[in-house]
Protein backbone atom coordinates (compact mmCIF):
# COMPACT_ATOMS: atom_id res chain seq x y z
CA UNK A 1 0.00 0.00 0.00
CA UNK A 2 1.32 3.44 -0.87
CA UNK A 3 2.21 5.50 2.17
CA UNK A 4 2.01 9.18 2.82
CA UNK A 5 5.06 10.71 4.44
CA UNK A 6 4.88 14.01 6.26
CA UNK A 7 8.31 15.47 5.99
CA UNK A 8 10.27 17.39 8.59
CA UNK A 9 13.33 16.96 6.42
CA UNK A 10 13.20 13.24 7.05
CA UNK A 11 10.61 10.51 6.81
CA UNK A 12 8.17 10.02 9.65
CA UNK A 13 6.71 6.63 10.47
CA UNK A 14 3.19 5.81 9.42
CA UNK A 15 0.41 6.35 12.00
CA UNK A 16 -0.57 2.69 11.70
CA UNK A 17 2.84 1.61 12.94
CA UNK A 18 1.74 2.19 16.53
CA UNK A 19 -1.47 1.24 18.30
CA UNK A 20 -2.59 0.98 21.88
CA UNK A 21 -3.47 -2.59 22.81
CA UNK A 22 -4.03 -2.38 26.58
CA UNK A 23 -4.53 0.66 28.77
CA UNK A 24 -4.99 0.53 32.50
CA UNK A 25 -5.23 3.33 35.04
CA UNK A 26 -4.65 2.70 38.74
CA UNK A 27 -5.03 -1.03 38.17
CA UNK A 28 -8.34 -0.75 36.29
CA UNK A 29 -8.18 -2.01 32.76
CA UNK A 30 -10.06 -0.08 30.09
CA UNK A 31 -10.47 -2.51 27.18
CA UNK A 32 -11.23 -1.14 23.74
CA UNK A 33 -11.30 -2.44 20.20
CA UNK A 34 -9.94 0.87 18.99
CA UNK A 35 -8.44 3.27 21.49
CA UNK A 36 -7.92 5.88 18.76
CA UNK A 37 -11.66 6.48 18.56
CA UNK A 38 -12.39 6.50 22.26
CA UNK A 39 -12.16 9.11 25.01
CA UNK A 40 -11.24 7.30 28.17
CA UNK A 41 -13.58 8.48 30.90
CA UNK A 42 -12.43 8.45 34.51
CA UNK A 43 -15.04 10.89 35.78
CA UNK A 44 -16.83 8.29 37.92
CA UNK A 45 -13.91 7.81 40.29
CA UNK A 46 -11.17 10.36 39.64
CA UNK A 47 -10.71 13.24 42.05
CA UNK A 48 -7.89 15.81 42.15
CA UNK A 49 -6.29 14.06 45.16
CA UNK A 50 -5.87 10.87 43.13
CA UNK A 51 -2.39 9.94 42.00
CA UNK A 52 -2.59 8.40 38.50
CA UNK A 53 -0.59 5.31 37.53
CA UNK A 54 -1.06 4.78 33.82
CA UNK A 55 0.14 1.56 32.20
CA UNK A 56 -0.03 1.08 28.47
CA UNK A 57 0.91 -1.76 26.19
CA UNK A 58 1.66 -0.56 22.69
CA UNK A 59 1.92 -2.67 19.59
CA UNK A 60 4.42 -1.39 17.06
CA UNK A 61 5.58 -2.43 13.64
CA UNK A 62 9.26 -2.16 14.32
CA UNK A 63 10.55 -3.31 10.93
CA UNK A 64 8.19 -0.93 9.12
CA UNK A 65 9.32 2.00 11.28
CA UNK A 66 12.94 1.12 10.48
CA UNK A 67 12.14 0.98 6.77
CA UNK A 68 9.86 4.04 6.68
CA UNK A 69 12.44 6.22 8.40
CA UNK A 70 15.44 4.79 6.52
CA UNK A 71 17.13 3.76 9.77
CA UNK A 72 20.20 1.57 10.00
CA UNK A 73 20.12 -1.66 11.96
CA UNK A 74 22.39 -0.13 14.62
CA UNK A 75 20.04 2.81 15.30
CA UNK A 76 17.98 2.47 18.47
CA UNK A 77 14.27 3.20 18.69
CA UNK A 78 12.86 4.47 21.97
CA UNK A 79 9.24 4.76 23.02
CA UNK A 80 7.89 6.85 25.88
CA UNK A 81 4.68 8.14 27.40
CA UNK A 82 4.02 11.67 28.49
CA UNK A 83 0.95 13.71 29.27
CA UNK A 84 -0.19 17.32 28.96
CA UNK A 85 -3.00 18.67 31.08
CA UNK A 86 -4.76 21.70 29.64
CA UNK A 87 -6.33 22.43 33.05
CA UNK A 88 -3.06 22.94 34.91
CA UNK A 89 -0.83 23.30 31.83
CA UNK A 90 1.61 20.75 33.24
CA UNK A 91 3.46 17.99 31.44
CA UNK A 92 4.39 14.68 33.07
CA UNK A 93 6.95 12.35 31.56
CA UNK A 94 7.47 8.62 31.74
CA UNK A 95 10.75 6.79 31.21
CA UNK A 96 11.73 6.19 27.59
CA UNK A 97 12.22 2.48 26.82
CA UNK A 98 14.25 0.81 24.10
CA UNK A 99 12.06 -1.00 21.56
CA UNK A 100 13.39 -4.50 20.96
CA UNK A 101 10.27 -6.31 19.73
CA UNK A 102 6.84 -5.34 18.42
CA UNK A 103 5.33 -4.87 21.89
CA UNK A 104 6.30 -2.56 24.67
CA UNK A 105 4.87 -1.79 28.09
CA UNK A 106 5.16 1.75 29.36
CA UNK A 107 4.25 3.49 32.57
CA UNK A 108 3.52 7.03 33.61
CA UNK A 109 2.92 8.30 37.11
CA UNK A 110 1.21 11.62 37.76
CA UNK A 111 1.21 12.99 41.32
CA UNK A 112 -1.99 14.20 43.01
CA UNK A 113 -3.34 17.74 42.67
CA UNK A 114 -1.51 18.40 39.38
CA UNK A 115 -4.37 17.58 37.02
CA UNK A 116 -7.72 19.14 36.20
CA UNK A 117 -10.45 18.52 33.66
CA UNK A 118 -8.70 16.30 31.12
CA UNK A 119 -5.33 15.13 29.90
CA UNK A 120 -3.84 14.25 26.56
CA UNK A 121 -1.78 11.09 26.82
CA UNK A 122 1.00 10.95 24.23
CA UNK A 123 3.11 8.02 23.05
CA UNK A 124 6.26 9.12 21.34
CA UNK A 125 8.72 7.19 19.19
CA UNK A 126 12.19 8.67 18.94
CA UNK A 127 15.52 7.47 17.61
CA UNK A 128 19.05 7.40 18.96
CA UNK A 129 21.44 7.40 16.06
CA UNK A 130 24.82 5.76 15.81
CA UNK A 131 27.04 8.75 14.92
CA UNK A 132 29.61 6.55 13.23
CA UNK A 133 27.26 5.51 10.45
CA UNK A 134 26.45 7.63 7.44
CA UNK A 135 22.78 8.58 7.19
CA UNK A 136 20.67 7.26 4.35
CA UNK A 137 18.39 9.45 2.25
CA UNK A 138 15.20 10.24 4.20
CA UNK A 139 16.68 9.33 7.55
CA UNK A 140 16.67 11.71 10.52
CA UNK A 141 20.04 13.28 11.20
CA UNK A 142 19.79 14.15 14.89
CA UNK A 143 19.28 11.88 17.87
CA UNK A 144 15.94 12.27 19.69
CA UNK A 145 14.25 13.07 16.40
CA UNK A 146 10.56 12.36 16.64
CA UNK A 147 9.50 9.51 14.35
CA UNK A 148 5.87 9.25 15.39
CA UNK A 149 3.57 10.68 18.02
CA UNK A 150 0.03 9.64 18.83
CA UNK A 151 -2.31 10.90 21.49
CA UNK A 152 -5.42 9.78 23.35
CA UNK A 153 -7.73 11.92 25.43
CA UNK A 154 -8.57 11.04 29.01
CA UNK A 155 -11.52 12.85 30.59
CA UNK A 156 -11.14 13.57 34.28
CA UNK A 157 -13.45 15.98 36.04
CA UNK A 158 -13.24 19.70 36.46
CA UNK A 159 -14.98 22.92 35.69
CA UNK A 160 -16.25 21.53 32.42
CA UNK A 161 -17.95 18.59 34.04
CA UNK A 162 -18.60 19.71 37.60
CA UNK A 163 -20.82 22.08 39.43
CA UNK A 164 -19.81 24.88 41.70
CA UNK A 165 -20.05 23.51 45.22
CA UNK A 166 -20.23 25.75 48.22
CA UNK A 167 -20.75 25.06 51.93
CA UNK A 168 -23.17 27.51 53.53
CA UNK A 169 -24.78 28.23 56.86
CA UNK A 170 -28.45 27.27 56.35
CA UNK A 171 -29.53 28.18 59.89
CA UNK A 172 -30.40 31.78 58.99
CA UNK A 173 -33.50 30.71 57.06
CA UNK A 174 -35.91 28.55 59.10
CA UNK A 175 -37.50 27.21 55.90
CA UNK A 176 -34.26 25.59 54.79
CA UNK A 177 -32.35 25.13 58.04
CA UNK A 178 -32.84 21.34 58.02
CA UNK A 179 -32.20 20.88 54.30
CA UNK A 180 -29.03 19.02 53.34
CA UNK A 181 -28.49 20.85 50.07
CA UNK A 182 -29.97 23.34 47.70
CA UNK A 183 -29.48 22.72 44.00
CA UNK A 184 -29.56 25.76 41.76
CA UNK A 185 -29.79 25.37 37.99
CA UNK A 186 -29.45 28.54 35.93
CA UNK A 187 -32.01 28.43 33.18
CA UNK A 188 -31.55 31.99 32.03
CA UNK A 189 -30.15 30.83 28.74
CA UNK A 190 -31.49 30.88 25.24
CA UNK A 191 -31.23 27.52 23.52
CA UNK A 192 -27.91 28.24 21.78
CA UNK A 193 -26.24 29.28 25.04
CA UNK A 194 -27.75 26.30 26.84
CA UNK A 195 -26.38 23.91 24.21
CA UNK A 196 -22.85 25.23 24.68
CA UNK A 197 -22.88 25.81 28.46
CA UNK A 198 -20.51 23.95 30.78
CA UNK A 199 -21.56 22.51 34.12
CA UNK A 200 -19.82 25.21 36.11
CA UNK A 201 -21.90 27.98 34.57
CA UNK A 202 -25.24 26.19 35.05
CA UNK A 203 -25.12 24.21 38.25
CA UNK A 204 -24.47 25.46 41.76
CA UNK A 205 -24.82 23.14 44.76
CA UNK A 206 -25.16 24.76 48.14
CA UNK A 207 -24.50 22.31 50.94
CA UNK A 208 -25.68 22.85 54.50
CA UNK A 209 -22.52 23.24 56.57
CA UNK A 210 -24.10 21.12 59.33
CA UNK A 211 -24.09 18.15 56.96
CA UNK A 212 -20.60 18.70 55.58
CA UNK A 213 -19.45 15.27 56.78
CA UNK A 214 -22.44 13.43 55.33
CA UNK A 215 -21.92 14.77 51.85
CA UNK A 216 -18.65 12.86 51.52
CA UNK A 217 -20.45 9.54 52.06
CA UNK A 218 -21.37 7.59 48.96
CA UNK A 219 -25.02 6.98 49.89
CA UNK A 220 -25.62 10.72 50.23
CA UNK A 221 -23.76 11.46 47.01
CA UNK A 222 -26.16 9.09 45.24
CA UNK A 223 -29.15 10.98 46.59
CA UNK A 224 -27.58 14.30 45.65
CA UNK A 225 -26.81 13.11 42.12
CA UNK A 226 -30.34 11.74 41.79
CA UNK A 227 -31.79 15.10 42.81
CA UNK A 228 -29.58 16.86 40.27
CA UNK A 229 -30.66 14.52 37.46
CA UNK A 230 -34.37 14.72 38.29
CA UNK A 231 -34.26 18.51 38.55
CA UNK A 232 -32.27 18.96 35.35
CA UNK A 233 -34.58 16.62 33.42
CA UNK A 234 -37.68 18.32 34.77
CA UNK A 235 -36.42 21.71 33.58
CA UNK A 236 -35.40 20.46 30.16
CA UNK A 237 -38.54 18.41 29.51
CA UNK A 238 -40.73 21.37 30.43
CA UNK A 239 -39.04 23.48 27.75
CA UNK A 240 -40.20 22.57 24.24
CA UNK A 241 -36.98 23.62 22.50
CA UNK A 242 -34.80 21.67 24.91
CA UNK A 243 -37.09 18.66 24.68
CA UNK A 244 -36.72 18.74 20.89
CA UNK A 245 -32.94 18.60 21.34
CA UNK A 246 -33.28 15.67 23.76
CA UNK A 247 -35.44 13.80 21.29
CA UNK A 248 -33.15 14.00 18.30
CA UNK A 249 -29.75 12.56 17.48
CA UNK A 250 -27.79 15.80 17.64
CA UNK A 251 -24.91 16.19 20.07
CA UNK A 252 -24.44 19.47 21.90
CA UNK A 253 -21.09 21.15 22.41
CA UNK A 254 -21.58 21.99 26.09
CA UNK A 255 -21.03 19.50 28.89
CA UNK A 256 -24.31 20.41 30.61
CA UNK A 257 -26.57 19.66 27.62
CA UNK A 258 -24.57 16.48 26.98
CA UNK A 259 -25.12 15.42 30.59
CA UNK A 260 -28.86 16.13 30.43
CA UNK A 261 -29.17 14.18 27.19
CA UNK A 262 -27.27 11.19 28.59
CA UNK A 263 -29.59 11.15 31.57
CA UNK A 264 -32.64 11.60 29.34
CA UNK A 265 -31.61 8.59 27.27
CA UNK A 266 -31.35 6.48 30.40
CA UNK A 267 -35.05 7.11 30.97
CA UNK A 268 -36.55 7.69 27.51
CA UNK A 269 -35.54 6.84 23.98
CA UNK A 270 -34.99 9.01 20.91
CA UNK A 271 -38.29 9.96 19.28
CA UNK A 272 -40.41 8.54 22.10
CA UNK A 273 -43.93 10.00 22.13
CA UNK A 274 -45.81 11.37 25.11
CA UNK A 275 -42.69 12.17 27.12
CA UNK A 276 -44.22 15.06 29.07
CA UNK A 277 -47.16 12.93 30.19
CA UNK A 278 -44.98 9.93 31.07
CA UNK A 279 -42.69 12.22 33.06
CA UNK A 280 -45.67 13.40 35.10
CA UNK A 281 -47.25 9.98 35.57
CA UNK A 282 -44.17 7.90 36.38
CA UNK A 283 -42.16 10.11 38.71
CA UNK A 284 -41.56 7.41 41.34
CA UNK A 285 -40.40 4.79 38.85
CA UNK A 286 -38.17 7.28 37.03
CA UNK A 287 -36.60 8.43 40.27
CA UNK A 288 -35.95 4.84 41.33
CA UNK A 289 -34.32 4.10 37.97
CA UNK A 290 -32.11 7.19 38.12
CA UNK A 291 -31.10 6.41 41.71
CA UNK A 292 -30.15 2.88 40.71
CA UNK A 293 -28.07 4.25 37.86
CA UNK A 294 -26.34 6.76 40.10
CA UNK A 295 -25.38 3.99 42.52
CA UNK A 296 -23.88 2.10 39.58
CA UNK A 297 -21.99 5.20 38.43
CA UNK A 298 -20.56 5.66 41.89
CA UNK A 299 -19.84 1.94 42.04
CA UNK A 300 -21.84 1.33 45.18
CA UNK A 301 -23.83 -1.80 44.59
CA UNK B 1 -5.90 17.02 53.67
CA UNK B 2 -8.21 17.89 50.78
CA UNK B 3 -8.45 21.59 51.55
CA UNK B 4 -9.90 23.93 48.94
CA UNK B 5 -9.14 27.59 48.56
CA UNK B 6 -11.99 29.88 47.57
CA UNK B 7 -12.91 30.25 43.90
CA UNK B 8 -14.26 33.60 42.72
CA UNK B 9 -16.04 33.26 39.35
CA UNK B 10 -14.92 35.69 36.67
CA UNK B 11 -18.25 37.50 36.47
CA UNK B 12 -18.17 38.23 40.22
CA UNK B 13 -14.55 39.31 40.03
CA UNK B 14 -15.29 41.65 37.15
CA UNK B 15 -18.24 43.16 38.99
CA UNK B 16 -16.12 44.30 41.92
CA UNK B 17 -12.79 45.01 40.26
CA UNK B 18 -13.72 48.65 39.70
CA UNK B 19 -14.29 49.30 43.39
CA UNK B 20 -10.97 47.73 44.35
CA UNK B 21 -9.11 49.67 41.69
CA UNK B 22 -10.71 52.83 43.04
CA UNK B 23 -9.33 51.99 46.46
CA UNK B 24 -12.61 50.92 48.09
CA UNK B 25 -11.23 48.09 50.20
CA UNK B 26 -12.80 46.39 53.21
CA UNK B 27 -11.05 43.05 53.60
CA UNK B 28 -12.98 41.76 56.62
CA UNK B 29 -16.37 42.54 55.08
CA UNK B 30 -15.36 40.99 51.77
CA UNK B 31 -14.10 37.80 53.43
CA UNK B 32 -17.56 37.38 54.95
CA UNK B 33 -19.27 37.24 51.55
CA UNK B 34 -20.44 33.78 50.55
CA UNK B 35 -20.55 34.14 46.78
CA UNK B 36 -17.39 32.10 46.23
CA UNK B 37 -17.36 28.34 45.69
CA UNK B 38 -15.02 25.52 46.59
CA UNK B 39 -13.35 22.89 44.47
CA UNK B 40 -15.48 19.73 44.38
CA UNK B 41 -14.31 16.68 46.36
CA UNK B 42 -12.79 18.65 49.19
CA UNK B 43 -12.85 17.95 52.90
CA UNK B 44 -13.05 21.59 53.87
CA UNK B 45 -12.63 25.13 52.65
CA UNK B 46 -9.88 27.48 53.71
CA UNK B 47 -11.00 29.44 56.76
CA UNK B 48 -11.34 33.19 57.09
CA UNK B 49 -8.77 33.09 59.92
CA UNK B 50 -6.25 31.39 57.66
CA UNK B 51 -6.79 33.99 54.93
CA UNK B 52 -6.20 36.78 57.42
CA UNK B 53 -3.07 34.96 58.55
CA UNK B 54 -1.79 35.05 54.97
CA UNK B 55 -2.19 38.85 54.99
CA UNK B 56 -0.47 39.18 58.34
CA UNK B 57 2.39 36.92 57.28
CA UNK B 58 2.89 38.88 54.07
CA UNK B 59 3.16 42.13 56.04
CA UNK B 60 5.71 40.49 58.35
CA UNK B 61 7.64 39.17 55.39
CA UNK B 62 7.93 42.70 54.04
CA UNK B 63 9.10 43.99 57.41
CA UNK B 64 5.97 46.00 58.17
CA UNK B 65 4.42 45.92 61.64
CA UNK B 66 1.23 47.77 60.71
CA UNK B 67 -1.42 46.61 58.27
CA UNK B 68 -0.89 49.49 55.90
CA UNK B 69 0.79 48.78 52.60
CA UNK B 70 1.98 52.38 52.45
CA UNK B 71 4.43 51.49 55.21
CA UNK B 72 6.19 48.97 52.98
CA UNK B 73 9.55 50.59 52.27
CA UNK B 74 9.86 49.79 48.56
CA UNK B 75 8.04 47.96 45.82
CA UNK B 76 11.24 47.26 43.91
CA UNK B 77 11.91 43.86 45.48
CA UNK B 78 8.31 42.84 46.10
CA UNK B 79 8.06 40.35 43.21
CA UNK B 80 11.30 38.67 44.16
CA UNK B 81 10.34 38.44 47.86
CA UNK B 82 6.88 37.08 47.08
CA UNK B 83 8.26 34.54 44.60
CA UNK B 84 10.90 33.39 47.08
CA UNK B 85 8.33 32.92 49.86
CA UNK B 86 5.08 32.12 48.05
CA UNK B 87 5.26 28.34 48.61
CA UNK B 88 5.81 28.87 52.33
CA UNK B 89 3.25 31.65 52.62
CA UNK B 90 0.62 29.50 50.88
CA UNK B 91 1.85 26.14 52.15
CA UNK B 92 -1.66 24.66 52.21
CA UNK B 93 -2.53 25.71 48.65
CA UNK B 94 -2.80 22.60 46.47
CA UNK B 95 -1.33 22.97 42.98
CA UNK B 96 -4.74 22.39 41.37
CA UNK B 97 -6.01 25.47 43.25
CA UNK B 98 -2.79 27.32 42.54
CA UNK B 99 -3.29 26.85 38.80
CA UNK B 100 -6.85 28.18 38.94
CA UNK B 101 -7.48 31.76 37.88
CA UNK B 102 -10.60 31.92 40.09
CA UNK B 103 -8.57 31.18 43.22
CA UNK B 104 -6.14 33.99 42.46
CA UNK B 105 -8.96 36.38 41.63
CA UNK B 106 -10.28 35.68 45.13
CA UNK B 107 -6.88 36.07 46.79
CA UNK B 108 -6.17 39.28 44.91
CA UNK B 109 -9.55 40.99 45.21
CA UNK B 110 -10.67 39.72 48.61
CA UNK B 111 -7.54 38.88 50.63
CA UNK B 112 -4.69 41.03 49.30
CA UNK B 113 -6.36 43.84 47.31
CA UNK B 114 -4.34 46.62 48.95
CA UNK B 115 -1.09 44.85 48.04
CA UNK B 116 -2.15 44.54 44.41
CA UNK B 117 -3.21 48.18 44.27
CA UNK B 118 0.08 49.29 45.84
CA UNK B 119 2.21 47.01 43.65
CA UNK B 120 0.52 48.06 40.41
CA UNK B 121 -0.32 51.74 40.69
CA UNK B 122 -0.83 51.83 36.93
CA UNK B 123 -4.02 49.95 37.85
CA UNK B 124 -4.31 47.55 34.89
CA UNK B 125 -7.35 45.30 35.27
CA UNK B 126 -5.59 42.00 34.59
CA UNK B 127 -3.29 42.56 37.60
CA UNK B 128 -6.31 42.01 39.86
CA UNK B 129 -7.52 38.80 38.21
CA UNK B 130 -5.98 35.35 38.16
CA UNK B 131 -3.73 34.51 35.22
CA UNK B 132 -0.34 32.99 34.50
CA UNK B 133 1.14 36.00 32.70
CA UNK B 134 -0.15 39.32 34.10
CA UNK B 135 -1.72 38.51 37.46
CA UNK B 136 -0.17 40.33 40.43
CA UNK B 137 0.38 37.12 42.41
CA UNK B 138 -0.46 34.00 40.39
CA UNK B 139 2.36 34.41 37.91
CA UNK B 140 4.88 34.61 40.76
CA UNK B 141 3.44 31.58 42.62
CA UNK B 142 3.41 29.52 39.41
CA UNK B 143 7.03 30.33 38.59
CA UNK B 144 8.07 29.31 42.11
CA UNK B 145 6.07 26.09 41.87
CA UNK B 146 7.56 25.06 38.51
CA UNK B 147 11.13 26.27 38.90
CA UNK B 148 11.53 26.28 42.65
CA UNK B 149 11.55 29.52 44.66
CA UNK B 150 15.31 30.18 44.44
CA UNK B 151 15.58 29.86 40.70
CA UNK B 152 12.28 31.64 40.02
CA UNK B 153 13.12 34.63 42.18
CA UNK B 154 16.37 35.22 40.30
CA UNK B 155 14.71 35.52 36.90
CA UNK B 156 13.88 38.94 35.54
CA UNK B 157 10.29 39.57 34.54
CA UNK B 158 10.77 39.43 30.76
CA UNK B 159 12.91 36.29 31.08
CA UNK B 160 10.19 34.54 33.07
CA UNK B 161 7.52 35.71 30.64
CA UNK B 162 9.42 34.08 27.77
CA UNK B 163 9.22 30.75 29.59
CA UNK B 164 5.67 30.90 30.88
CA UNK B 165 3.94 32.41 27.87
CA UNK B 166 4.69 29.08 26.15
CA UNK B 167 3.07 26.70 28.66
CA UNK B 168 2.61 23.66 26.43
CA UNK B 169 6.12 23.73 25.02
CA UNK B 170 8.20 25.20 27.81
CA UNK B 171 6.49 26.53 30.95
CA UNK B 172 4.56 23.32 31.69
CA UNK B 173 7.64 21.14 31.34
CA UNK B 174 9.35 21.40 34.73
CA UNK B 175 12.63 19.73 33.74
CA UNK B 176 13.05 21.75 30.55
CA UNK B 177 12.06 25.10 32.04
CA UNK B 178 14.41 24.59 35.00
CA UNK B 179 17.38 23.87 32.75
CA UNK B 180 16.44 26.85 30.56
CA UNK B 181 16.22 29.15 33.60
CA UNK B 182 19.47 27.79 35.08
CA UNK B 183 21.27 28.55 31.84
CA UNK B 184 20.07 32.16 31.99
CA UNK B 185 21.10 32.65 35.59
CA UNK B 186 24.44 30.83 35.32
CA UNK B 187 25.45 32.85 32.27
CA UNK B 188 24.28 36.30 33.22
CA UNK B 189 27.27 38.58 32.82
CA UNK B 190 29.21 36.14 30.65
CA UNK B 191 30.43 37.69 27.40
CA UNK B 192 31.11 36.02 24.09
CA UNK B 193 31.86 36.39 20.41
CA UNK B 194 34.07 38.95 18.76
CA UNK B 195 31.89 41.77 20.00
CA UNK B 196 32.35 40.82 23.66
CA UNK B 197 28.63 41.34 24.24
CA UNK B 198 26.81 39.60 27.05
CA UNK B 199 25.46 36.21 25.99
CA UNK B 200 22.26 36.73 27.99
CA UNK B 201 19.93 39.62 27.21
CA UNK B 202 16.19 40.10 26.83
CA UNK B 203 16.45 39.74 23.05
CA UNK B 204 18.61 36.63 23.25
CA UNK B 205 16.33 34.91 25.78
CA UNK B 206 13.34 35.63 23.57
CA UNK B 207 15.17 34.42 20.49
CA UNK B 208 16.30 31.25 22.32
CA UNK B 209 12.76 30.47 23.52
CA UNK B 210 11.45 30.83 19.96
CA UNK B 211 14.24 28.67 18.55
CA UNK B 212 13.73 26.02 21.21
CA UNK B 213 10.04 25.90 20.35
CA UNK B 214 10.86 25.45 16.67
CA UNK B 215 13.33 22.61 17.25
CA UNK B 216 10.63 20.72 19.13
CA UNK B 217 8.82 19.95 15.90
CA UNK B 218 11.77 17.68 15.13
CA UNK B 219 13.45 16.80 18.41
CA UNK B 220 11.54 15.39 21.38
CA UNK B 221 12.78 17.08 24.55
CA UNK B 222 10.61 14.73 26.62
CA UNK B 223 12.94 11.80 25.98
CA UNK B 224 16.25 13.62 26.40
CA UNK B 225 18.41 12.93 29.43
CA UNK B 226 19.37 15.88 31.66
CA UNK B 227 22.80 16.05 29.99
CA UNK B 228 21.28 16.01 26.52
CA UNK B 229 18.79 18.70 27.52
CA UNK B 230 21.54 20.91 28.95
CA UNK B 231 23.57 20.56 25.74
CA UNK B 232 20.47 21.25 23.64
CA UNK B 233 19.67 24.41 25.60
CA UNK B 234 23.29 25.61 25.44
CA UNK B 235 23.35 25.11 21.66
CA UNK B 236 20.05 26.95 21.28
CA UNK B 237 21.35 29.94 23.26
CA UNK B 238 24.59 29.89 21.27
CA UNK B 239 22.65 30.03 17.99
CA UNK B 240 20.39 32.77 19.36
CA UNK B 241 23.43 34.84 20.43
CA UNK B 242 25.10 34.46 17.03
CA UNK B 243 21.88 35.37 15.25
CA UNK B 244 21.28 38.50 17.32
CA UNK B 245 24.95 39.51 16.95
CA UNK B 246 24.88 39.10 13.20
CA UNK B 247 22.05 41.63 12.76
Amino acid sequence: MAKTFYSLGYNLADQFCMSMSILSVNGREYPSENYDEKVLNLTSWWTPSTSLDISARLTLKRSEIMADCSLNAQDEIFVSLYSYCSGTKLQHHGQAKLLVSNDIELELNIPPFELAEEIDLYALITVRLDPAIERRLGAPTISNSRLLRKSWKIALAGSRTQANVVLLDFSKDPRTSKAMWNIKISDGYDLDSWLSAQHSSVLRIEVNRNYEDYIEQQQFKILLMTDIVILSLARAIADDEKLTYLQNNEIAEGSWAQFVKTMYLSVFSIGELGVKQKWQDNQNEIRARVQHQMSENLELK
Amino acid sequence: MKLSYRYLPLEVALSEIGAVRAGEIDVIANLGKEDFHLRPFTDQGVSQERLIEIRTNLFSLLGVRTDDVLDIPSRTDFDSIFTMNSQLLLHDLNPIDGFSKDVWSYLTLRVLPDFALWRWPDNAEERFLGGAERSCFQRLWQRAYILGPGLASELQEDEAVNIFERPEALGGNKRLSKIFAEYIINNRGVTGGKSGDKIISTKIVKQAAKRLRRTMSVQAVQTMSDNELSAHIANTFKDAFEYENSK
